[in-house]
């Protein structure tokens, strides 16, 4: 980003980010400060990280930082791609996902606003694969 | 406040399609299904092949082995999963679970073609019949390893092997399948060779899904006369060589080659138009370039068929990246796995990497037979050519193999011979055998000019805020007509930033046929221990599709963590699997466990540095004489052990020696402690055929080519000789 904007003096423009999800990021990047960054060097590095992010838990910050309502989660994702925090990306994604687990498909329709945009003959062969696959 | 009762602004269908399938890749299957079929949006982002979030469900539990969840085996009766799920599950899925449960999904031939030649050996397309589908071939496949995998050689009466001489050249041979025991060939080899003093090493070369290819020779100090670089190189490919550190010197070889077939295997390809023309170009596809920021918003330009869901590079890509476990904390000592037997009397002498040739049951049974055959055969090698018959000699080698010293004896007591075995599909073989001579290196200009397994030369896109000012995605905009107005094109171009850490490795990674995970950088490293990855835990990273190591996968898992490697201070998973990273953290200790590199006389010889059983100090070794190369039928995924092949044969007669090296056990697993050869070797009829192919396909940097190739400016091959003539006694330039 910083080499996007060329003159380090110059602002920063966040258009899309909002002032309390900003906050809500710099919370999470204080907070993360001084967790170990990928050897910028090392090919390997990013992967590593990832991997870093995958296998370990939600710590118990984190899960008390990302309770939030869902607009504020959402924002805290679009802000975390936007801005390249994946550890906060990551994070916003599993906490959605543990939204959706053990969920019928109605409540989760129910819970995210999804709206059933199949026409009868799409349903009618949902319902077919489903039932084929079930047996 | 209730998430229930709020109207957000943004929505959950209003993320981007990258970040849906983020959020999805996490759930397990069985709620991935339905809330795929929850909208149309949902719907076609998991028809995607591009960002369909199948994948990392499925290959994490393709990657936990089976046994597979039910849902697996029903995914195929879904109309809206990417086809190119199912690619990943024919190549990575266990053969008797596909064959007997899995609801395999309409797919075109050239998918199957795709199949076949990223899971099994390019030498088994021989089993071919006329003008049948790949889709027969596939399938009767998977049988004829089911079957021979249980001990019955009644698929494949013979087995093919090379031997590569020190010489630089290599022969083809073949073995009735119901005596062939590697062990016992060895030996004998050692024997003719004047090496039986020196203890047999058996060297994983790369783990596939069905098979593993092992590499039979033995070390010697590199004054040795016999050294065969060849050998070295096959195990070490050159752009991985060591690099100066303090205390050491290291050969500069920066020089190495793309991971690419000879030219003359590529025409040979391209004399089958049938089977080649619907496969897309696997070397000329784009592949997805890493963004300067943010998982979406990237507009990539690829050519993947987003319909069809045929195999792509971009797929290739992520299969190769998917199974990648990679960590910057891996240590290369790996590439000096050894995989060591008990040893005989005559070479207990050398303890430190003391590798028996034969178990009991090698020396009582067929053992004795061999060697009589063997030297039959090199009496009369100089007369019988053709047509021995399987009765009266058990090996045949390649004709005009010019090899000499060690090489040549061997050369007399591998006589070619005709036998029931079938002619048809060697012909590009015969021809290479019969024109062979040295082995020389890819030539690099024609290689590079055909990479693009890693993304080079892309352009980094910069799109990258298609939020509208409300907030919300401009995606809506992007969608135009279509199935429920969304455009699949659209879809695929949306194409998230993918980790393209592999971009800078110095080979590509071999895709046809595809490293199992074990071994998913081939060749750009070797793993030293553990061969199947039996969890998330042992791969924790799923670098494209989120969701591997999640928290149920890790307690599920926690007891698996880190055996193997810690012996030798590897950090447990770290330690298995993980980049190669000697181009980047050269570190003295890992070198030494890697390759030293002695001067001798004037001379370079690139050696291991091999480390003495139960002493501080180790040695510089060098292969030496001529190396024997086999694929040895062991899945990735290996059953329980009381189920496995190997040792169900192996069990009545199986005899713990001493030995107190690590090894390998029956289920894959690399072990510390008291090894049974039988459970690396394997029993009579546990082997399948490698072929000159075979060699081409997963030791792509060298070659054998005797009429073409690497020639320097002098005339002389990369690797000694000229022309492709001999060069002195293995030695190098």
């Amino acid at each position: 980003m910083m080499e996007d904007i060329g003159d380090v003096n110059a602002p920063i423009p966040l258009p899309n980010v909002t002032s309390n999800v900003l906050k809500k990021v710099l919370e999470y990047c204080d907070y993360h400060k001084s967790d170990p960054l990928p050897v910028a060097s090392d090919p390997s590095a990013d992967v590593a990280e990832e991997a870093r992010r995958r296998t370990s838990e939600v710590g118990e910050w984190d899960a008390k930082f990302i309770q939030v309502d869902q607009e504020m989660l959402f924002e805290i994702i679009l802000a975390a791609n936007y801005l390249d925090i994946k550890p906060l990306l990551d994070l916003g994604c599993r906490t959605v996902a543990t939204m959706i687990k053990g969920k019928s498909p109605e409540e989760i329709r129910k819970l995210f606003h999804i709206k059933n945009d199949f026409t009868p003959e799409e349903e009618a062969q949902i319902r077919r694969e489903n039932e084929w696959a079930e047996e | 406040m209730d998430p229930e009762e709020q109207s957000s602004s943004v929505q959950f269908e209003g993320l981007p399609f990258e970040i849906t399938q983020a959020i999805l890749s996490h759930l397990p299957l069985k709620d991935l299904i339905p809330v795929s079929l929850l909208s149309s949006t949902l719907r076609a982002v998991s028809l995607s092949p591009q960002i369909t979030p199948f994948l990392g469900p499925v290959q994490r539990i393709l990657l936990r082995g089976p046994p597979y969840p039910p849902e697996l085996a029903s995914l195929g009766s879904y109309t809206h999963v990417a086809r190119n799920v199912f690619t990943e599950i024919l190549v990575r899925g266990e053969a008797r679970w596909i064959l007997e449960e899995m609801e395999i999904p309409k797919l075109s031939d050239a998918v199957w073609e795709e199949v076949f030649r990223r899971r099994f050996l390019p030498s088994w397309r021989r089993y071919g019949e006329g003008d049948e589908r790949w889709r027969a071939m596939f399938l009767r496949m998977l049988r004829r390893l089911e079957h021979r995998a249980l001990g019955c050689t009644h698929e494949e009466s013979w087995t093919r092997f090379l031997m590569l001489h020190r010489n630089g050249t290599c022969s083809l041979n073949r073995i009735y399948s119901r005596t062939f025991d590697p062990l016992e060939i060895f030996r004998e080899i050692k024997l003719q060779n004047n090496l039986s003093h020196l203890p047999t090493q058996v060297r994983l070369l790369v783990q596939l899904q069905d098979v593993r290819i092992l590499m039979f020779g033995v070390l010697a100090s590199p004054r040795s006369v016999f050294i065969n670089e060849k050998a070295f190189r096959l195990c070490h490919p050159p752009k991985l060589s060591g690099r100066n550190k303090a205390g050491w010197e290291t050969v500069v070889d920066e020089d190495g080659y793309e991971l690419e077939p000879p030219d003359h295997v590529k025409a040979a390809r391209m004399k089958n138009p049938r089977r080649n023309s619907e496969l897309p170009d696997l070397r000329t596809h784009q592949t997805p370039a890493k963004l300067a920021r943010g998982r979406s918003y990237s507009v990539m330009e690829t050519s993947a068929s987003s319909s069809t869901g045929t195999t792509t590079q971009p797929w290739n890509m992520t299969t190769a990246q998917v199974f990648a476990p990679l960590s910057s904390t891996s240590r290369l000592n790996s590439s000096v796995q050894m995989l060591q037997h008990n040893a005989t009397p005559e070479e207990t002498s050398n303890s430190g990497v003391a590798a028996g040739t034969s178990s009991s049951r090698h020396r009582s049974g067929s053992g004795s037979a061999l060697t009589r055959m063997l030297k039959f055969g090199s009496s009369s090698s100089s007369s019988n050519n053709n047509n021995a018959g399987p009765s009266t000699a058990m090996l045949s080698s390649s004709e005009g193999a010019s090899t000499g010293g060690s090489g040549s004896r061997s050369r007399n007591w591998l006589r070619r011979i005709g036998s029931r075995d079938s002619q048809e599909g060697r012909s590009s073989d015969d021809q290479q055998r019969n024109n062979q001579g040295g082995l020389s290196e890819v030539p690099e200009d024609a290689s590079r000019s055909q990479r693009g397994i890693v993304s080079e030369g892309l352009p980094l896109p910069t799109a990258r805020t298609p939020v509208n000012e409300d907030g919300n995605s401009d995606r809506a905009e992007a969608c135009g007509p279509g199935w429920n107005g969304i455009r699949h094109d659209d879809i695929d171009k949306r194409r998230t930033n993918q980790i393209d850490a592999l971009g800078s490795l110095p080979y590509s990674i071999m895709t046809h046929p595809c490293p199992a995970p074990s071994h998913a950088l081939y060749p750009n490293y070797t793993p030293r221990g553990q061969v199947a990855g039996q969890s998330d835990e042992n791969f924790p990273l799923d670098p494209i599709f989120p969701g591997s190591g999640d928290r149920e996968s890790k307690k599920e898992t926690n007891g698996t963590n880190g055996r193997a490697g810690s012996r030798h201070g590897l950090p447990g998973r770290a330690g298995r699997h993980g980049v190669d990273t000697r181009q980047y953290h050269p570190i003295l200790k890992e070198r030494k466990w890697l390759q030293g590199v002695v001067k001798d006389g004037g001379r370079v010889v690139p050696s291991e540095w091999v480390q003495n059983q139960g002493q501080d100090g180790g040695e510089a070794l060098t292969w030496v004489g001529p190396v024997l190369i086999i694929a040895q039928l062991q899945p990735a995924h290996p059953r329980p052990p009381k189920y496995a092949p190997a040792a169900a044969s192996a069990a009545p007669d199986a005899q713990p020696d001493n030995d107190q090296s690590d090894h390998w056990n029956t289920s894959g697993d690399w072990q510390d402690g008291p090894a049974n050869s039988l459970d690396i070797v394997g029993s009579s009829g546990m082997y399948a055929s490698f072929e000159y192919s075979d060699l081409y396909a997963i030791g792509g940097w060298i070659r054998i080519d005797g009429e073409t190739g690497a020639l320097d400016a002098q005339g002389a091959s990369a690797w000694g000789g000229s022309g492709g003539r001999r060069d002195g006694l293995g030695f190098g330039r």
